[in-house]
């Protein structure tokens, strides 16, 4: 493992029902990525894909069939890691006949913090996810969005480096949505390294550095947000650009399409009309033509593609094979 | 053995069943059996008290048996089944201090109804012939170890059995149990069956012996209890429980969840 790595996982295959052979599910089939210090690092897949499976390995919940694993230089299974790792689950049970400061009090005791720390912290997570006013009430009161904010809270509680978020935006509205891409962002910001699963990808697409798709079981990619972005499409979009730009008066689109080279493109939009070139000397073809034309060209920019559609194209590759 | 963790869990979990109330449930159940008792003794008609311990006896051990099974067949499955053992396991604490936390949980419930009912119990045989009769104190204790013991079994077939499953297993335990030498008696005699000899062996070897800790006859009569017999009796449950839990354990850490 390198250095930066937090994360190391290595050809990891978790087989259930071993003993039961008529049962045995292949949850995961060599599964390798590694997630360096101070990134936010997204996981990303449909239903039954493997997240969560490869979530409660890295916690130690469950064994590994083969492969390695590595949780900040040591085994996911070791209780030294845990110490270092905050994790939101996606099920939001909590025992509900607790107020949030009692249970707090309660997670602190198994990190072996002391009194006054923990009701420093305590405080100051329950100001950080909004629930200041809410430390007598019992959590069967809470709200669905309120005991997201307090799975944050308990995850933070005792400042880890290394955050795992279990589906961290589900059911929140879209100001917690923002506060927790504010936090997100925060923790990063301080350094700390954040692994998170979501199916809420324009929420991965604001703040991961780094992403991994999977399907059945596999990586089906893995890389910076960038990247995935410019170069996720089966065209080559390194090279597709879109042109905004606004004719001039007495001008209508019809004049533009009965050019013979602009005719063969798309145009979107009304005032302000759009079209995308593919390749450098397709773009400058058509930015002359159009000023050719008198049209007033506002941005030239490379095209990217949204995560949402890198991920449907990419699983919807998989599933054709 | 306990770690700071396993004690954490413990009183969070026991904090946990008077929250719930399932433990006041259980001590209002004390104060009612206190009232039948006194009115055993108001209506005694010359009832001597080992009337009182008989009955009284009988109601502890019924009423405690109901509070462990009722407790501890969901304890460990609910929490499995809402994934709550997720978030626990994240945090650096072991299974075994997990599952020995919650066991002390569930024991110290019972135990404290247990003694309640035991105190009342003194009291009023105390006030009926002016007596202290110390072997009450022995049959509460032997009681409170039965019920622990039960419960061990139950938290451990709750790992890998559904609960209705392991009611009926559970409740055979205990019937089967408390009959161990009316089984190897009966079975002893049937030479002729192999297949008997085997049970016969089974039920010795792996049947908890619950009759050990039935000495009720004891704290009626006035008997006098051998140390031998309270020492090793205790030494056997505490093994007994003991390698139960362990077993339990190794059966969650290998569990996948």
């Amino acid at each position: 493992m390198d250095n930066g790595e937090v994360i190391s996982v290595k050809n990891v295959v978790k087989v259930y029902n071993r003993l039961n052979k008529k049962n045995l599910v292949v949850a995961l089939k060599g599964v390798s990525f590694s997630i360096e210090k101070g990134k936010i690092f997204g996981f990303l897949g449909p239903n039954g894909s493997g997240k969560t499976t490869v979530i409660k390995i890295i916690l130690g919940i469950i064994p590994q069939t083969s492969g390695e694993v590595k949780v900040l230089n040591t085994s996911p299974m070791s209780r030294e890691s845990k110490k270092y790792i905050g994790y939101l689950p996606e099920s939001l049970y909590y025992p509900d006949f607790i107020n949030p400061v009692k249970l707090l009090e309660f997670y602190a005791g198994l990190y072996g913090m002391n009194k006054k720390k923990t009701m420093e912290r305590i405080d100051y997570v329950l100001s950080l996810v909004g629930l200041e006013d809410k430390k007598k009430t019992k959590l069967r009161e809470f709200s669905k969005g309120m005991l997201q904010r307090f799975g944050i809270a308990q995850a933070i509680l005792h400042d880890p480096q290394l955050y795992i978020f279990d589906e961290p935006a589900s059911g929140l509205d879209p100001g917690g949505q923002r506060l927790v891409r504010d936090i997100m962002i925060r923790l990063r910001d301080e350094g700390k390294t954040i692994f998170f699963s979501s199916h809420q990808l324009s929420e991965a697409e604001m703040v991961c550095n780094n992403v991994a798709i999977v399907n059945k079981g596999e990586i089906i990619t893995c890389a910076p947000l960038e990247d995935l972005l410019i170069s996720g499409s089966k065209i080559d979009l390194s090279q597709s650009y879109s042109i905004i730009f606004e004719l001039t008066e007495g001008k209508t689109l019809d004049n533009l399409t009965s050019n013979e080279k602009l005719g063969m493109l798309n145009f979107e939009g009304t005032s302000h009309l759009k079209v995308i070139t593919s390749g450098k000397e397709e773009t400058n073809k058509v930015i002359k033509i159009l000023h050719e034309e008198g049209c007033n060209i506002l941005t030239v920019n490379l095209e990217k593609k949204t995560l949402e559609e890198v991920f449907l194209e990419k699983i919807g590759e998989i599933n054709d094979k | 053995m306990i770690s700071k963790n396993c004690i954490n869990v413990f009183r969070f979990y026991f904090y946990e069943y008077f929250e719930r109330k399932i433990g006041y449930i259980f001590l209002f159940t004390s104060a009612v059996f206190l009232i039948l008792i006194m009115s055993l003794k108001v209506f005694d008609m010359n009832m001597p008290n080992k009337v009182i311990i008989d009955f009284s006896f009988s109601g502890i051990a019924i009423i405690n048996l109901v509070l462990a099974f009722s407790i501890s067949l969901t304890s460990v499955p609910s929490d499995i089944k809402n994934r709550y053992i997720y978030t626990m396991l994240s945090k650096p604490i072991s299974r075994y201090d997990y599952l020995i936390g919650k066991f002390l949980s569930i024991c110290g419930v019972v135990g404290i109804n247990i003694f309640l009912m035991i105190i009342e119990l003194l009291l009023v045989t105390y006030s009926k012939e002016g007596i202290f009769e110390p072997n009450i104190i022995w049959a509460g204790f032997f009681v409170f170890l039965a019920d622990a013991i039960i419960i061990a079994h139950i938290i451990f077939f709750s790992l890998f059995l559904p609960v209705t499953v392991n009611a009926c297993l559970s409740i055979t335990m205990v019937v089967v149990g408390n009959m161990t030498p009316v089984y190897m008696n009966y079975l002893s005699k049937e030479e002729t069956y192999r297949i008997s000899y085997i049970l016969g062996i089974i039920i010795k070897v792996f049947f908890p012996h619950l009759y050990y800790f039935d000495i009720k006859p004891a704290a009626m009569n006035s008997f006098y209890l051998p140390p031998f017999y309270t020492v090793s009796t205790t030494i056997y449950g505490l093994l007994y429980i003991i390698f139960i839990l362990y077993l339990a354990c190794w059966i969650l850490e290998n569990k996948d969840m």
